[in-house]
């Protein structure tokens, strides 16, 4: 379980938690758009931002929210 | 009288749903946050029936003022119905909302809109069966392409009260039950406002505050009871509530969706989207802004206010119309003061008529144009991710590009958009400047128009000017408004074609709305003129205000009136400037164009920053926009004469 920003730009992650470090109003917006501990992501980019793809959605988050996601590689 | 509720997540399509369904048009744009307010309109087939369009919740409780918007009419309306309006595509996120929603014990239908994007992408889902496991009406819609609508329509008549319950962990239960029974009577049930509550709705609290105070001395709502519940429940999660609700609804949406989908589909790959990756890319990006800037200066500035206005005010006003009205006029008229309130130099048809026709109208509608296009194709929101850094310097995030970005549509709108942002710094520092440095399009045409006779290193210069004023003095703001910064966390939109339609319908509205306001108000203006200069205030103004005009801006002194009339419209002062035509020297034109770009607002967004921000806000906003603007004109002549700008 690693930080959403130490994956490659291309990779299929699972959420697995949030970091301390992540407010509960970031949380809460996160979980809003489905981002959960379970979700499946496509990670698209770390520059200018991090861009993810969860279900048909692009999110684009700063560093200090990406560095907060917890993820792993999703199983094939 | 009862109403029907548009609601649901942004950017799904409630505003082409309720175009279709009422024939009112509203603003319908690619990207989350268009509607800030709640509008209404009676539906088409039964004029009795009024029908709301709500702003988008991600989901509640709502986290911004426009969403929250949506929270009020939840509980405040006499709902006949609620229509979940829900992107298809993103099936999870759209029945995580209807899980609450459902339970609100209001008759309702969900709107699956955006089917022809799921058939793009090869998705495949039973929408019978999720709507056996939701209990209500499902409807799948393609509100652009009218497709399903009036199946929609039906389902509205007959619409009944879901037959859905979603279990929350015992302890919540529990709570819930208690709440319901400490709750006043409502619209909505006691179970979804118990909901709410625990999950710190505001919008919730303040109406439960409001029915308290209402209901003093006759049924009692022991507020303090309730939050000692709320805190008692939250004791019992390490995470906060809010999250525990929403990932019980996500958890039961995962497994709802697993058993409805039959193929979860590809992300799309056409062109489109392709460009939509590169549009946000760390180094594509920039060009591609670049090229952005240069179509719409092309299209905005040489063929709209070169060639259009060339053939409109030269030809046709100038040419064949004046000389006909004002022939007509002498004759007919045999006051010389109303020859000249109709057709001299200030006249209403000579100089009200003449610049909102000739001269702004061929500028706004190859704005509008432009503007429609990059807003329909989803392109607006890609700029928040390039531009993040540089807002980060502001105290801000990406997200306020949007609204600076619809201020240069227009700053009043823009300025209510400003809803969209989460928190009050953010939205004083993003009004105030859109106040200070945002031109809105007449202007902006205008400029662009002007600046075009120049060359194109005037227009730079302009826009380095102003950008260099934009963010020094929102970098300041940044650090004298109180407050903390929010990182940038959103969601951007698909890129898509844009539809001719919805440009040529949004251009034509706009329009309509443009002339409506900016004819009148030109009309005036031009009488006011007429009258100062009738009394002689306007030749004792040129004269007061000739060491400011001309000594620090060394601007002609004719340039007096055009800063005057800028008080009442910032392109009317402008269009006051571009009159003056080879009058002035591009040195003079560019000073002229930067200080009234900085200037006041125009009358309808200062109404609009007292209504959002308060008279006293609004008040020491123009008291610091005025000076500034006359002292970076006057820098900015001093440094051209320096460096030997001819143009």
């Amino acid at each position: 379980m690693k930080s959403l920003r130490e994956f490659a730009p291309g990779a299929s992650l699972v959420v697995e938690g949030f970091d301390s470090t992540l407010t509960p109003e970031a949380r809460g917006h996160l979980s809003a758009w489905g981002l959960m501990p379970g979700t499946m992501i496509e990670l698209l980019s770390h520059q200018p931002v991090t861009r993810l793809m969860v279900e048909h959605a692009e999110l684009a988050l700063e560093d200090t929210i990406a560095n907060g996601i917890l993820v792993s590689l999703r199983k094939p | 009288m009862t109403s029907i509720a548009l609601v649901g997540q942004p950017n799904v399509g409630k505003s082409v749903i309720f175009h279709r369904l009422t024939g009112r048009y509203v603003n319908v744009s690619n990207y989350p946050g268009t509607t800030v307010e709640v509008t209404r309109g009676a539906l088409r087939d039964r004029p009795g029936q009024m029908l709301l369009d709500t702003p988008g919740v991600l989901t509640l409780p709502a986290r911004s003022e426009d969403e929250q918007a949506t929270a009020h009419i939840l509980l405040n309306e006499q709902l006949k119905t609620l229509v979940q309006v829900g992107d298809a595509k993103n099936l999870r996120r759209t029945v995580q909302l209807a899980l609450l929603l459902a339970e609100a014990g209001v008759p309702m239908v969900l709107a699956l809109n955006m089917m022809d994007e799921v058939r793009a992408r090869g998705m495949t889902f039973d929408t019978g069966r999720l709507a056996t496991e939701l209990g209500l009406s499902v409807v799948p819609t393609v509100a652009t392409g009218n497709e399903g609508i009036a199946a929609l329509s039906s389902a509205m008549d007959v619409a009944k009260v879901p037959v859905f319950r979603l279990a929350y962990a015992n302890d919540i239960e529990a709570t819930v039950d208690d709440l319901v029974g400490m709750l006043p009577k409502a619209h909505l049930s006691g179970r979804v406002i118990a909901l709410l509550y625990l999950a710190g709705d505001k919008a919730t609290e303040t109406w439960l505050a409001s029915q308290a105070e209402k209901q003093a001395g006759s049924q009692n709502i022991d507020l303090s009871a309730l939050a000692a519940r709320r805190e008692l429940l939250q004791e019992k999660f390490t995470e906060p509530l809010a999250e525990v609700l929403q990932r019980a609804r996500m958890t039961a949406a995962d497994a709802i969706v697993q058993r409805v989908m039959k193929n979860a589909g590809q992300t799309g790959n056409a062109l489109v989207q392709r460009i939509g990756q590169w549009s946000v890319h760390r180094w594509y990006g920039w060009p591609i802004v670049a090229l952005v800037l240069y179509a719409v200066y092309a299209f905005v500035g040489q063929f709209g206010a070169g060639v259009l206005v060339g053939l409109l005010e030269n030809d046709l006003f100038k040419g064949i119309i004046n000389p006909w009205f004002q022939q007509l006029v002498t004759t007919w008229v045999p006051f010389v003061w109303l020859q000249q309130l109709l057709v001299g130099p200030y006249g209403l048809w000579t100089m009200g008529m003449t610049y909102a026709i000739a001269l702004i109208l061929p500028i706004v509608t190859t704005f509008f144009i432009a503007f429609g296009i990059l807003e329909d194709s989803g392109y607006f929101a890609r700029l928040s991710v390039l531009s993040n850094r540089a807002f980060k310097m502001l105290g801000l995030n990406g997200r306020a590009i949007l609204p600076m970005v619809l201020g240069l549509g227009c700053v009043t709108m823009a300025t209510l958009t400003t809803r969209i942002l989460h928190t009050p710094r953010e939205r004083l520092i993003v009004t105030f400047l859109l106040a200070l440095a945002i031109p809105c399009s007449a202007q902006l045409g205008v400029v662009m128009g002007m600046l075009a006779s120049y060359g194109m290193g005037a227009f730079l210069i302009w826009l380095g000017t102003v950008i260099f004023i934009l963010f020094t003095v929102g970098w300041l703001s940044g650090k004298l408004v109180k407050g903390k910064r929010i990182p940038l966390m959103t969601e951007l939109p698909p890129m898509r074609l844009p539809m001719l339609s919805n440009v040529a319908k949004k251009t034509w509205s706009r329009l309509k709305w443009y002339l409506m306001e900016v004819i009148p108000l030109f009309l005036i203006g031009a009488a006011l003129m007429f009258v100062l200069d009738l009394i002689g205030f306007l030749p004792w103004l040129v004269k007061a205000g000739e060491p400011l005009v001309t000594g620090w801006l060394g601007l002609p002194k004719e340039a007096s009136a055009a800063l005057l009339m800028g008080f009442l419209r910032r392109d009317f002062g402008a269009t006051g400037l571009f009159a003056l035509g080879s009058s002035l020297s591009p040195e003079q034109g560019l000073v002229g164009l930067v200080t009234l770009t900085i200037f006041v607002p125009c009358i309808a967004s200062t109404m609009m920053i007292i209504k959002e921000q308060g008279l006293k806000t609004a008040v020491i906003m123009t008291g610091i926009i005025i000076p500034l603007a006359f002292l970076i004109g006057g820098l900015m002549h001093r440094a051209l004469l320096l460096v030997g700008f001819t143009g």
